[in-house]
């Protein structure tokens, strides 16, 4: 990049707001992936207009443009795959809005996903998708990448819950899509942004909804003597049409891994624990805990555990939220997956993934949203042994197979990113991504918003991009 | 449209068979648009027939308009063009249905009560409480975007659609989303299909989550002297805690058709009298749940229509917000 472009972009946004130094951009070559990309410059827009006039040096140079939020994301979608400009969105951080009364807030994309709960809950409110990284990521990344987290199950992903988006087209235009009221006229364009990936618009604003937080929230903790036991809780909870808040699972080597290091009070000596939650009105609550520890009974849980108050409540969470962090201590990488499979197929799949990580000779962790089938296996590796590497990506393209032929999805919530794109074809035939392609071209018609992502950059599935990282990243999934 | 349009039928015709077109002037007026008839009606069995037609059409130059039960062609201003109607109602089958997953697939064609009727079997429904319930498709329902009152707990069908297959205005099948009940692979494209009423593509398949039948439900019904205190009580409600399945106000004199036109009950039992003087604006919210909950809902609900200058108030057994009329 050259000399010119960082001095428009200094004199537009000041000193202060452009990193362009290659010991500055060391920091933002990562996300929570194991994927890699330098950007060539990092920017700190602070308002719409400083948006607006970085895409419009961007078109100038012929500068790719990637906007980014905390850098969590799982799936490559905020790095600069080809360079260019990273417009980093942690200094548009205000709450523009909020409105009791009609349940909605007003925020700018960088604000932190669990600053708005916590800025709303006095009102009883929250905003309800809570992926793990919630403390860190923010609701403009959570909007691109249309996250999750355990409590989407009964509440719905960040999808469900956007109203109205303002956004900054590759041209430099700025458009509202959506509206404030629960409808609004003509095609759905806010429902075709979220989710995204980055590659249509940046994001100046959006306004979401909020929730009302519920009046009684009852967790349990179901402890097992066999994957399978657990697995079969679930079929039979969700055939039973109960649905819980959360219902989320950890098996015994990912339960040692967390104990160790959160000391949630997870039993070591068990092969699985189900953590769900019901909630909803006080009556409606206690019912539904009942209902759903019977079926734990009765596919012979050795133990229900109902935390007693909101501390031994917040204990078992935080075991399940820092779980990926307590894996990050035992392998110098690992690789987290993101595939989902109809619930039926639990029970075939967890026996699946332990024979395919039998087979590559991989221990394979799963902690993941089972009431979603939303599957994490992890697999520990050392990136470092090339062979090993190699093995690592065979045995994740074999899990992902296998989800794909019980009827399912390559990423539940994570994104394709630049890490899955090359898996689009399992999924999607040629017609189908051209549409798609063409979606994009429509509003990116010059490619140099966030480049390289979603759609395979060559024919096949040969492709790896996966690259070796030094140390295994923080917080996941 | 001239020469062309005498070939019209029979070109259809070698595409569906002559029994599945449509060209006697009579029939057609059935799919008539704002007082326009197409030159024909074609009743496609599967998306590789759609296809055709589609493509014959655009190297014609012929507009196609795709129906299903035709409740709602009024909707949006008169076509400009209107040659061919794409009669989807053929296109009628349940695909898959994975009740232990809560998920299903249907073609476009298929009616609501018939999928309704299936999905009671395994005590599972959609909640899409929309108009014309008795007769409606499913595509029809979701290319008009239509919703219900139900919407005030399951939201509207965009919440809960996971995936769909459509034919583009070129000729060409592709699909968006999956089966699966959370997925974030590629763009959403099927949400721009609801609700556009066609004019992106041609929906021929739609995946849905589905949801367990309520347990009993039964509706407070509240009569307010003024809009301004019944809205109250729908603020009331929603800062609370309570989560009703349904949340309406009408006005005096909705109110009182709904109690004289029995198509329009809502209810197994009809309407007290005196709740729908017709004079009065109605505030009604359904819930459900165990007794416990019920009993919950009738206290609160009372008190708060009290303290928000309620005239009256009653409980309406067996409120049935999600099945047809009859």
């Amino acid at each position: 990049m050259d000399f010119h472009s960082i001095n428009d972009l200094k004199k537009l946004l000041g000193a202060d707001a452009v990193l362009h130094r290659p010991e500055e951009l060391l920091l933002y070559e990562y996300d929570g992936s194991v994927e890699i990309a330098r950007p060539n410059c990092v920017v700190f827009p602070r308002n719409r207009k400083d948006v607006v006039g970085i895409v419009q040096i961007a078109n100038r140079y012929q500068l790719p443009i990637i906007g980014r939020g905390a850098g969590t994301g799982l799936s490559g979608g905020a790095l600069a795959r080809q360079g260019g400009i990273l417009i980093v969105f942690s200094r548009m951080n205000r709450i523009l809005e909020i409105d009791v009364e009609n349940q909605r807030a007003t925020v700018q994309p960088g604000v932190v996903n669990s600053d708005l709960s916590v800025a709303v809950a006095q009102s009883g409110l929250h905003f309800a998708p809570d992926p793990s990284s919630q403390k860190a990521s923010t609701i403009g990344g959570n909007v691109s990448e249309n996250s999750g987290g355990p409590h989407t199950l009964a509440y719905g992903v960040t999808t469900n819950h956007v109203h109205s988006l303002e956004v900054v087209l590759p041209t430099g235009e700025l458009v509202r899509l959506g509206s404030p009221a629960l409808d609004s006229p003509g095609y759905d364009l806010a429902g075709l942004f979220v989710g995204s990936e980055g590659t249509l618009a940046l994001i100046t604003e959006i306004t979401v909804k909020l929730t009302r937080l519920p009046e009684s929230v009852k967790t349990l903790l179901a402890i097992f003597d066999t994957v399978d036991d657990a697995t079969e809780t679930v079929v039979d909870i969700t055939a039973r049409g109960i649905t819980p808040a959360a219902c989320e699972m950890l098996d015994g080597w990912t339960l040692r891994a967390v104990e160790a290091y959160v000391h949630a009070g997870f039993p070591v000596d068990c092969a699985a624990v189900l953590l769900l939650e019901v909630d909803g009105l006080r009556e409606a609550a206690e019912k539904h805990a009942e209902e759903v520890a019977d079926v734990c009974r009765l596919h012979h849980a050795r133990e229900v555990r109902v935390a007693r108050d909101a501390r031994e409540r917040d204990l078992l969470w935080k075991g399940r939220k820092n779980a990926f962090g307590a894996v990050g201590r035992l392998s110098p990488t690992y690789y987290v997956q993101d595939g989902v499979i109809p619930r039926t197929k639990l029970p075939q799949t967890l026996r699946r993934i332990n024979e395919i990580g039998e087979k590559y000779g991989f221990e394979i962790g799963n902690i993941f949203h089972a009431g979603d089938g939303n599957l994490h296996p992890i697999i520990l590796f050392d990136a470092r042994e090339e062979k090993q590497f190699q093995r690592a990506v065979a045995t994740a393209d074999e899990i992902i197979g296998f989800c794909i032929e019980m009827g399912g999805s390559i990423t539940g919530e994570h994104g394709v990113g630049m890490e899955k794109d090359r898996l689009m074809p399992l999924l999607f035939t040629e017609d189908d991504m051209n549409l798609m392609r063409r979606v994009r071209d429509a509003y990116n018609p010059t490619g140099l918003l966030n480049p390289g992502k979603i759609f395979p950059t060559t024919k096949g599935c040969g492709e790896i991009h996966v690259r070796p990282l030094p140390l295994a990243g923080a917080s996941r999934a | 449209m001239s020469t062309a349009s005498a070939t019209v039928p029979s070109r259809l015709a070698d595409i569906v068979g002559p029994s599945n077109v449509i060209s006697d002037p009579a029939q057609l007026a059935a799919f008539a648009i704002d007082d326009k008839n197409p030159f024909s009606v074609v009743r496609p069995p599967s998306t590789a027939e759609i296809i055709e037609i589609v493509k014959f059409a655009r190297k014609e130059k012929l507009a196609i308009i795709a129906t299903g039960a035709r409740t709602k062609l009024g909707i949006g201003l008169p076509p400009r063009q209107y040659d061919i109607a794409l009669d989807m109602t053929r296109l009628d089958r349940l695909v898959s249905y994975d009740p232990g997953d809560l998920t299903l697939s249907v073609e476009a064609g298929i009616p609501l009560h018939k999928l309704g009727a299936v999905l009671a079997e395994h005590r599972q429904f959609l909640p899409l409480a929309v108009p014309y319930l008795d007769q409606t498709t499913m595509g029809g329902t979701i290319a008009s975007g239509v919703d219900g009152p139900l919407r005030q707990l399951y939201g509207t069908a965009r919440d809960y659609l996971l995936g769909m297959e459509f034919v583009t205005g070129e000729g060409v099948a592709a699909k968006s989303g999956g089966r699966v009940v959370k997925n974030v692979t590629g763009y959403d494209i099927h949400k721009l299909m609801i609700g556009a009423l066609g004019t992106l593509g041609v929906i021929t398949r739609i995946n849905f989550k589905t949801f367990p039948t309520l347990s009993a439900s039964r509706a407070f019904i509240a009569t307010f002297q003024t809009v301004e205190r019944a809205c109250g009580m729908r603020n009331r409600v929603s800062q609370s805690h309570l989560g009703p399945l349904t949340m309406e106000i009408f006005s005096p004199g909705l109110a009182h058709l709904f109690s004289s036109e029995p198509a329009l009950r809502i209810a197994e039992t009809s309407i007290p009298e005196n709740v729908f003087p017709g004079t009065r604006w109605i505030f009604i919210s359904g819930f459900s749940g165990n007794q416990n909950t019920l009993t919950r809902y009738e206290t609160d609900l009372r008190k708060m229509a009290e303290e928000c200058g309620a005239v009256d108030a009653a409980i309406l057994e067996a409120f049935r917000p999600h099945r047809p009329s009859h």
